[in-house]
C-alpha cells in the first residue's frame, strides 16, 4: 500500500498540506497532465494528480475526482491560494524538485513494485 | 429606494414575512364590535359614552353609512368652546380615510404609515361600515400568525438536513479570463449533493459538466452565467454566454479540438477535453450557439436510491 507520505519520502517532496489520509489511504491510480480536462476524464477512486500546473484551478480538479492529493513537478511552488484551498477540500499538497518524467516513471514503479 | 417607518420591502422582505401581511385580508383581524353613535347625539354624551368604555375616537354612522369620526380631541375643543350641548355631526371629522374588508393587511400597514391616525372605520362592498382597525389589531395578529408561521419553520428546519432536495436553484455569474473564480460553482454544488448523501460517482459528473461549463466561459466567452438547478431527480445545468459564439460545434465537439491559446493552455486548460467531457458525464446534453451567445443545457439524472 504505497500512501502519499511514502512519495514524499521517495521523491524529496515538500509538504505544502497534509489532508487527514496523509499516511493511511493508498494511492491506487495516477492522472499525470498540465491540462485540467485531461485530469477529468478518470473515473478511478483512491487518485493522485501528477501535474506542474501551479495554480488554484489544479486543486479544484483534484477536489472534483476526489483526487487523494497533488504532487507538483519541476520544483513548482504553490500559488497563493493554493494552499489554503488544499486544506478547506483536505487535499494532500506536495512539491517536489524532479520532473514530471521522472516522477511518473518512480511512482509507476512504486504501484507496480506492489502489484508484483 | 425611500425609506419606510415600516421596513416592508417588496423585493427584499423575506418571502414568510410578505405572505402574512399580503396573505390576510383585513376582515379577518379587525374588530366588529364597533361602538358607534348616530350624527344627532351631543357631545356631552359622547364624552360619557367614550369614558365608560375607555375608547379615544367613534365612528358617527347613521343607518350603517359612515359619515364620520369622533374623536377626543374634537371633544376637548368642544368643551374648551363650550359647545358640549352640540350634535356630534357638528363637531366630527367628515370624510374619514377608510379601509375595505377585502384589502390585504399590507394596504392597512401602509395606512398606518401614510396618516396619523390611530384607528381606521372598515368598509365592506355595500360601503357599509363593518369593522374598525387600530395599530392594536395588527400587532396581535401578526402575534399570532408569527407563532404559527416561527414554529412551522423551526419544525422544518429541524428536519431540514432529512427533507428532499426539492428545487434548489442557484445562479453564478462568469467573467471573461476571470481564472481565479472559476470553479466555485462546481464546488458548491458538489458540496451541495454531499450534504443530501447523493452517489459519488453522479456529484463528480455534475461537478465535472458544471466545471468544465465555468471554464469554457471563462476562455472563451465574453462571460455569462451559470443556472443549477437541483430537483428530487435530477441536476439541471444551464449554461449561456454572451458570445461570440462556436464556429463549428461538431469539431468543437470532438476530442483534442481546441481554439485555446498558448496562454489558456498555460492556464491548464485548452485540452480540447472542455466539450467532450461535459457530454460524455451527462444524461441529456442541448448545445446553441450563434455569434450572440452560446446555450448548453445539461441534465444529470438523480437515480432514486441516491
Amino acid at each position: 500500500m504505497i500512501k502519499i507520505e511514502d512519495i514524499t519520502g521517495a521523491l524529496s517532496c515538500t509538504e505544502y498540506n497534509k489532508n487527514t489520509n496523509f499516511c493511511t489511504e493508498p494511492v491506487k491510480h495516477v492522472a499525470a497532465s498540465d491540462l485540467m480536462s485531461e485530469v477529468l476524464v478518470a473515473e478511478e477512486e483512491n487518485l493522485m494528480l501528477i501535474t506542474a500546473l501551479n495554480t488554484e484551478q489544479t486543486i479544484r480538479t483534484a477536489h472534483i475526482v476526489d483526487a487523494l492529493g497533488i504532487l507538483l513537478v519541476n520544483g513548482k511552488t504553490p500559488q497563493p491560494g493554493m494552499v489554503r484551498l488544499a486544506e478547506e477540500f483536505d487535499i494532500a499538497l506536495i512539491s517536489t524538485k524532479k520532473s514530471m518524467f521522472e516522477s511518473c516513471a518512480a511512482v509507476h514503479s512504486m504501484l507496480n513494485g506492489e502489484n508484483d | 429606494m425611500i425609506k419606510k417607518l415600516i421596513p416592508v420591502y417588496e423585493n427584499q422582505t423575506p418571502l414568510v414575512v410578505l405572505e402574512l401581511i399580503q396573505g390576510h385580508k383585513i376582515s379577518e383581524i379587525m374588530s366588529r364590535n364597533v361602538v358607534s353613535v348616530k350624527p344627532d347625539v351631543t357631545m356631552r354624551e359622547v364624552k360619557l359614552m367614550m369614558k365608560d368604555r375607555g375608547i379615544s375616537g367613534m365612528p358617527v354612522v347613521r343607518q350603517k353609512r359612515l359619515l364620520g369620526i369622533i374623536s377626543v380631541e374634537d371633544l376637548l375643543n368642544a368643551l374648551e368652546d363650550g359647545l358640549m350641548d352640540d350634535s356630534v355631526e357638528k363637531h366630527m371629522s367628515r370624510n374619514p380615510v377608510i379601509l375595505e374588508e377585502q384589502m390585504p393587511v399590507s394596504f392597512a400597514i401602509d395606512y398606518f404609515e401614510n396618516y396619523s391616525f390611530n384607528r381606521f372605520p372598515v368598509l365592506n362592498e355595500s360601503k357599509e361600515l363593518v369593522g374598525m382597525l387600530t395599530d392594536r389589531d395588527i400587532i396581535m395578529h401578526m402575534i399570532k400568525v408569527m407563532n404559527g408561521e416561527i414554529g412551522r419553520l423551526e419544525e422544518l428546519a429541524k428536519h431540514g438536513h432529512h427533507t428532499e432536495i426539492g428545487n434548489v436553484i442557484r445562479r453564478y455569474a462568469v467573467v471573461q479570463n476571470d481564472f481565479k473564480n472559476a470553479g466555485k460553482a462546481s464546488s458548491e454544488i458538489k458540496a451541495l449533493l454531499q450534504e443530501h448523501d447523493v452517489d459519488r460517482k453522479i456529484i463528480r459528473a455534475a461537478a465535472t459538466a458544471i466545471y468544465e461549463l465555468e471554464i469554457n466561459q471563462v476562455v472563451h466567452s465574453l462571460g455569462g452565467e451559470i443556472v443549477c438547478r437541483i430537483s428530487d431527480d435530477h441536476v439541471e445545468v444551464l449554461a449561456r454566454d454572451r458570445g461570440p459564439g462556436i464556429k463549428n460545434i461538431d469539431l468543437a465537439l470532438s476530442e483534442g479540438f481546441s481554439t485555446a491559446t498558448d496562454w489558456i493552455r498555460s492556464m491548464g486548460f485548452g485540452a480540447g477535453m472542455g466539450l467532450p467531457n461535459i457530454k460524455r458525464v451527462s444524461d441529456d446534453f442541448r448545445i446553441k450557439s450563434s455569434e450572440s451567445g452560446t446555450e448548453i443545457k445539461v441534465i444529470i439524472n438523480l437515480p432514486e436510491d441516491s
